[in-house]
């Protein structure tokens, strides 16, 4: 039965078989019919890298903190994958989904975590063309990448809290995902994807720290490139913005969910 | 008990309306909101349904289209919960219901298989297990592999039936799933149901095919615009061949036939219109009392309608006041039936009005306020006024069990219990006639009752194979609520 509330973990756990068909499904979908399949994966950050290089490094001669900026650039890119595929497929899932909404009991939690799954094996597999680059360039494995990891978890609490109430709250309001295409671009103009985040002059630092995402990329690129060692504490508040967006989210959806199969 | 379901005093609502900025903006500006008899923003699917399954037994749910049959399902499946009340079911489910519904056209039909089984809370080595027999099952074998959007519509079902069907299910819902594939297909899945309920399946079955309810289920239950249809006209007249309901009670048909009657003979109304709540019970009355009305060759006044949480009926009463009704028909519960009341004092109107049974629920002084007495409303007895000696013995034996009933106002809901005492004494006598226990022979012996001296009236011959309603309208009592107590008219003056 679907009356999970407080016990979302432990039933999640039992159902974790359909969140591998969920995703494995929509993968398969998605790919399916198209003439470059599972190239597309490489497809779009590959694009997006060509177009960021023109723009930035080659018009706007933008600094890349030292670091070729074709690099610098598709690091960036491939956290980013995660962030902007997470959220905007997310917060479609449930009414993408309602045929199964409405017509199965199981913790519907599981459609939006699928689709989060699929962006990360999108993210991953992106990013194992970063990974190709910088062996190529000759980078040792240093123990610094292994801030990757806790990066990685801190942007997907943010992405999962958002998106858990992104797609419970499109259910009744589709506004919501236009909401979400809208903010997904602000968002990316405001996170230092393309551009490095010392760019933005001192006065406007302190709001522009606002943003969670800033200190998540800026330590990526400490991490990666082996600038000055990532500082934990910088941390913190991507970590307690990422904890309370997780709960929020998570109670939002738990409200909403028995709503939704005749909402749908 | 696995296999168990229990569905105690549930209500459905569903939202007709979507919600959107025009609301909001309404509320925000205290402007009011679309008007509701033009766009009813809410839809009582179901209104307090109350019934248990035991395990290994079968019931079947009918009604006409729109009754709740499928939100009865939906509801037991745990897909949507309940607007008020409980409801439980222990054991595995599975709901066969528009199969196919799920799938996804680009994924192949094995594809499918996996993920639809694993919604249903399948593993993968059960779901590998029993693929074979599925697609077997289906005879869908050759076309595993190839997607489903190059399927018929038949094949899609085939396969949706036969994945729900393998499930191995403690209860099995089936919602007018039979229209599925061919007739060997279709005889194939009522095999495999007669299987399961051999094997000692609970099943809830909502269907319109005659054969399959009297072969697989044991009990039926009779829904009408989301009641248990126990109280409303067609229950007695369900087109059962062996028709087991026999009723002691008011019947809605009747009640608005002599509402036409009282309110002409006691107020010489020529020009009534009605003022109802606005649900099922109200729809139902508004169709019966234009039909009373109708037969006399007259037209309402006017049909205005409230919503049940109405704290203001003044415009719908002003309507009817300048269309020039002189009597008003009412019909709503106790709550609403005073706000009624309240609004018409506001207006300084005083048309008679007269009522269905609603006020009886209790409180209404308190609640109408005093102009409540203005209200005659029907009941099918009162146990204040002149007793027949079978109501004075009764009245004495219920204050000699009972220390908390003093007198005739403390035995509420007074219909009630004289509906339950009529009922039980002609069953009693029903089961001498049959001079068994039997039900055929019982039913037989409800024909047979001659003569019984009771509580609401004395009956003679009650029950026929064509009349089922021992109560009809020349046996309405009409009441006032007079300091919380239920009075006959004429009883205060």
């Amino acid at each position: 039965m679907s009356r999970a509330g407080g016990r979302l973990v432990a039933n999640l756990a039992d159902w974790s078989y359909l969140l591998y068909q969920l995703t494995l499904r929509d993968l398969k979908a998605r790919y399916k019919q198209t003439f470059l399949g599972p190239f597309w994966v490489f497809g779009r950050p590959v694009v997006e890298l060509v177009v960021y290089v023109m723009v930035f490094s080659v018009f706007l001669r933008a600094p890349s903190d030292g670091v070729p900026y074709g690099l610098f650039a598709y690091s960036g890119i491939v956290l980013w994958t995660f962030v902007a595929g997470g959220l905007s497929r997310g917060a479609r899932s449930i009414t993408a989904h309602a045929g199964l909404v409405s017509q199965a009991v199981f913790p519907k939690a599981v459609i939006p975590l699928s689709a989060l799954a699929g962006a990360v094996i999108d993210a991953l597999l992106a990013g194992t063309l970063l990974a190709v680059w910088l062996a190529v360039r000759g980078a040792s494995a240093s123990l610094e990448l292994l801030w990757v990891v806790p990066i990685g978890v801190i942007v997907a609490a943010i992405v999962t809290g958002l998106t858990l109430a992104t797609s419970a709250l499109s259910v009744f309001y589709r506004d919501v995902t236009h909401l979400v295409d809208v903010g997904v671009r602000i968002w990316l103009l405001l996170t230092p994807v393309a551009y490095a985040a010392s760019v933005v002059p001192a006065p406007y630092r302190r709001w522009y720290d606002f943003n969670p995402l800033v200190a998540l990329f800026d330590t990526l690129r400490r991490a990666l490139f082996g600038g000055a060692v990532p500082a934990p504490g910088a941390l913190v508040y991507p970590v307690v913005v990422g904890g309370v967006l997780l709960v929020a989210g998570a109670l939002v959806f738990r409200y909403a969910e028995p709503f939704f199969a005749e909402s749908v | 008990m696995p296999g168990t379901v229990s569905v105690a005093g549930v209500w459905k609502r569903y939202r007709l309306r979507e919600r959107s900025l025009a609301d909001l903006t309404a509320r925000l500006w205290r402007r009011s909101p679309p008007d509701p008899r033009t766009a009813p923003s809410v839809f009582w699917a179901l209104q307090d349904v109350s019934f248990r399954v035991e395990p290994g037994t079968a019931l079947a749910v009918i009604g006409g289209n729109g009754s709740g049959k499928s939100t009865l399902l939906r509801l037991i499946a745990g897909m949507m919960h309940p607007t008020r009340g409980a409801i439980g079911a222990t054991g595995r489910l599975s709901l066969l219901s528009h199969l196919g519904g799920g799938f996804h056209g680009e994924l192949t039909g094995r594809e499918n298989l996996f993920l639809q089984g694993a919604v249903l809370g399948l593993r993968r080595r059960e779901l590998r297990a029993k693929a074979g027999a599925i697609f077997a099952f289906a005879e869908l074998e050759p076309f595993a592999d190839v997607p489903v959007k190059r399927y018929s519509s038949g094949m899609a079902l085939r396969l949706g039936f036969a994945i729900a069907a393998h499930l191995d299910p403690e209860i099995l819902l089936i919602d007018e799933a039979f229209a599925v594939g061919d007739t060997a297909f279709r005889d194939r899945c009522l095999g495999r149901i007669l299987g399961f309920k051999a094997a000692g399946v609970t099943m809830v079955l909502v269907s319109h095919e005659r054969y399959l309810v009297e072969q697989l289920c044991d009990r039926a239950l009779l829904l009408d615009r989301g009641r248990m249809a126990a109280a409303g006209t067609p229950i007695t007249k369900n087109g059962a061949k062996d028709n087991y309901v026999f009723r002691v009670s008011a019947v809605d048909e009747l009640v608005d036939k002599a509402m036409l009657q009282y309110a002409q003979k006691t107020f010489n109304a020529k020009n009534c219109g009605m003022i109802l709540v606005n649900n099922p019970w109200g729809e139902s009355n508004e169709k019966g009392l234009t039909a009373a009305l109708a037969a006399k060759g007259m037209k309402a006044a006017g049909i205005e309608k409230f919503e049940g949480n109405d704290v203001d009926v003044v415009p719908q009463l002003s309507r009817l006041k300048a269309a020039g009704a002189d009597c008003l028909f009412l019909v709503g519960n106790v709550g609403p039936s005073a706000q009624v009341v309240k609004s018409l004092d506001r207006m300084g109107w005083k048309p008679p009005v007269v009522s269905h049974w609603g006020p009886a629920g209790g409180r209404f002084t308190e609640l109408a306020g005093p102009s409540a007495k203005d209200v005659h409303f029907v009941q099918t007895y009162s146990f204040f006024g002149r007793q027949t000696p079978v109501g004075d013995k009764v009245l004495k034996a219920l204050m000699a069990k009972y220390p908390d009933i003093k007198g005739p106002g403390d035995v509420t809901p007074a219909v009630g219990v004289a509906n339950a005492y009529d009922a039980m004494m002609l069953t009693a006598l029903a089961i001498e006639k049959a001079g068994s226990t039997d039900g055929p022979a019982i039913r037989e012996g409800y024909y047979k009752i001659d003569r019984y001296e009771g509580l609401i009236k004395t009956y003679s011959k009650p029950f026929t194979p064509e009349n089922h309603d021992a109560v009809n309208e020349n046996d309405y009592v009409w009441t006032q609520f007079i300091d919380n107590q239920i009075l006959p008219v004429g009883m205060n003056k």
